[in-house]
């Protein structure tokens, strides 16, 4: 195996079964410190469920994971202290202003005042609008939704961040705001693990994983996966990579 | 060709707002038309207009060649539709669901057979089938959302991006799926963030702040773009790294992120030896090519030309 000293995700053998259904079979990976790493999928592979076992919110059925050193399974409070999730359909108050639902998320995590406050300023400006005050959280475009859910999502300044489809049903525009603050994270040393079936953006990650029915198929820059698969892009390295992983499953 | 949907100078206001202004489009038997444009550009009013689940303040719409303010039921009944929020019931299985909206439709048990086989070929939920709907994947949920939409035989089918949340591979199926429909003479009108798809339809309306700010054939609508568009490229390095720089130096201008590449699109023309003259700060080994624009370049041009609105 190997060797990857600043690890900060280290993923052991990690499976988890629904009754007879194995939804993450055995997988084993490491994320690099301040790495932007694209993880990549098939409807169903189990990118969703290997992110909740990451983040503490659902329990391997074997297999561990450490976060900055920190076994998940000994000590999941400890571990959602360093992250910040922002999940699949994330779950905002939609009856709420933005601003409360920023008071709300920075009281979950014991986050000061002022620096709440602190926060809300910058993601007004950011948005470019004078308050987060007199809206509802449900009136706003998609694009705005996802900033305020990553607003959310980094309130206690977690050092790594797990955003799963922070772009489905954002326009190009907004995506491409989205992915800049990506890399504003990123700048910051930050790491983050993002889920998208956008191809173009998987573009724009120093390493990307492919899963395909519980198990991680490919694992690389996104450059060596489109040579791998002698594709020009990697929507059509996707492409490839399911299907003949889909094939290999039939022949044996 | 029979036009399924014709709408002229088409209204909507919600409250203050201009939701929809003087919008007129057409969609046609047997043709795919897309609907592109930024969040809270229209696109999903427009089609629950057509659908009578709205009522417009202007112009006038007939679908299905009826009059839409007098045969509301028979529109319904007849027009497949896929909600942008759709809803599935979730303590059901897949296979209770589909069942579900072929027991409302009152179809034939033989189509019924058919259609589910050709449906669970592009789902790949076959192993899934009793299966709780509540505890598929996100996009296993879409998928199937779009397999009851597809349930039926109708003539027109609207369809709200409909693949959100899809993966690439079973994109590519749906849009094959599409296509089979379309050579049995369905009509379709459907939105789409992804560019790649806006090129699968046969016409393309783009849309912005309730307004049609381009229409054509996919491939024809960059041709209409007046400006030069270049593109950079640092081998090795990634686009973000130089983005900003980019951005400072072509102040005003519009320059975005594409792949590996950051482009930049122009009003007016200007030479090639220009923009190198105004880059050499940068990276020695810049690229700099002059492209011709696809369609997402056409999409962000057009949008950052006028700004975007924030209602859909
Ligand atoms: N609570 C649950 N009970 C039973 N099965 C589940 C449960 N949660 C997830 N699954 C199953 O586990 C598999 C993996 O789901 P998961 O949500 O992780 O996929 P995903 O890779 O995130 O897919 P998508 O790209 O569609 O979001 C699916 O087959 C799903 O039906
Ligand atoms: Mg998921």
């Amino acid at each position: 195996m190997e060797m990857i000293d600043d690890a900060v995700i280290n993923i052991e053998n990690l499976v988890k079964k629904f009754g007879k259904f194995t939804a993450v079979n055995n997988i084993s990976f490491k994320v690099r410190k301040g790495e932007v790493f694209g993880f990549l999928g098939a409807n169903g592979a189990g990118k969703t469920t290997a992110i909740r076992m990451i983040c503490g919110l659902l329990e391997p059925t074997s297999g561990d994971i450490q976060v900055s050193g920190i076994s998940v399974k000994k000590s999941p409070e400890k571990v959602k202290q360093k992250i910040g999730y922002m999940s699949q359909k994330f779950s905002l108050y939609t009856d709420l202003s933005p601003e409360r639902n920023m008071d709300f998320f920075g009281d979950i995590y014991g986050v000061a005042k002022d620096e709440i406050k602190k926060k809300k300023s910058f993601l007004a400006q950011q948005l470019d609008v004078p308050s987060l005050k007199s809206i509802k959280t449900a009136d706003l475009p998609m694009g705005f939704k996802q900033r305020l859910g990553l607003a959310c999502a980094l309130l206690h300044d977690p050092d790594i961040i797990f955003l799963d489809e922070p772009t489905s049903g954002v326009d190009p525009l907004g995506r491409r705001e989205f992915w800049e603050e990506i890399y504003r994270l990123s700048g910051m040393d930050k790491t983050i693990m993002v889920t998208t079936h956008f191809m173009d953006e998987a573009e724009y990650c120093d390493t990307i994983a492919i899963m395909n029915f519980g198990r991680v198929i490919d694992i690389a820059s996104p450059d060596s996966i489109k040579k791998k698969y002698s594709s020009a892009n990697l929507n059509d390295a996707f492409i490839r990579a399911i299907e003949m992983d889909r094939k290999k499953m039939e022949d044996n | 060709m029979n036009s399924l949907i014709k709408a002229e100078g088409i209204e909507k206001k919600f409250g203050t707002v201009n939701a929809l202004r003087g919008i007129s489009l057409e969609v046609s038997e047997g043709s795919i038309t897309g609907l592109i444009g930024p969040d809270g550009a229209g696109k999903s009013t427009m089609m629950k207009i057509a659908l009578t689940l709205l009522k417009r303040d202007g112009g006038s719409i007939s679908v299905l060649s009826v009059n839409s303010d007098n045969d509301k039921t028979f529109i319904r009944q007849n027009v497949g539709y896929m909600p942008e929020i759709f809803s599935l019931y979730t303590d059901l299985t897949v296979e209770e669901n589909l069942n579900f909206y072929f027991t409302i439709h009152k179809m034939d048990k033989q189509d019924y057979e058919k259609k589910r086989e050709r449906l669970y070929r592009f789902s790949r939920l076959e192993a899934f089938t009793n299966t709780k709907a509540g505890s598929l994947s996100g996009g296993m949920k879409q998928k199937l959302a779009l397999s009851c939409a597809l349930m039926h035989d109708p003539k027109l089918l609207i369809l709200d991006e409909p693949t959100t949340g899809v993966d690439p591979l079973s994109r590519q199926e749906f849009w094959g799926m599409l296509h089979e429909l379309k050579e049995e003479g369905v009509g379709i009108l459907v939105s789409t963030p992804y560019m790649e798809e806006a090129l699968k339809c046969d016409f393309v309306y783009m849309m912005n702040k309730g307004k049609i700010i381009g229409e054509g054939i996919p491939e024809n609508l960059s041709e209409e773009f007046e400006g030069s568009l270049y593109e950079f490229e640092i081998p090795g390095r990634k686009p973000q790294e130089f983005l900003s720089e980019l951005k400072q130096i072509f102040r005003g201008d519009s320059v975005f992120m594409s792949g590996k590449k950051v482009h930049l699109a122009l009003r007016g023309a200007e030479e090639l030896s220009d923009i190198r003259t105004k880059t050499t700060s940068l990276d020695p080994e810049l690229l700099v090519r002059k492209k011709v624009p696809e369609l997402e370049d056409i999409f962000i041009i057009r949008v950052l030309a006028e700004g975007s609105d924030g209602n859909d």
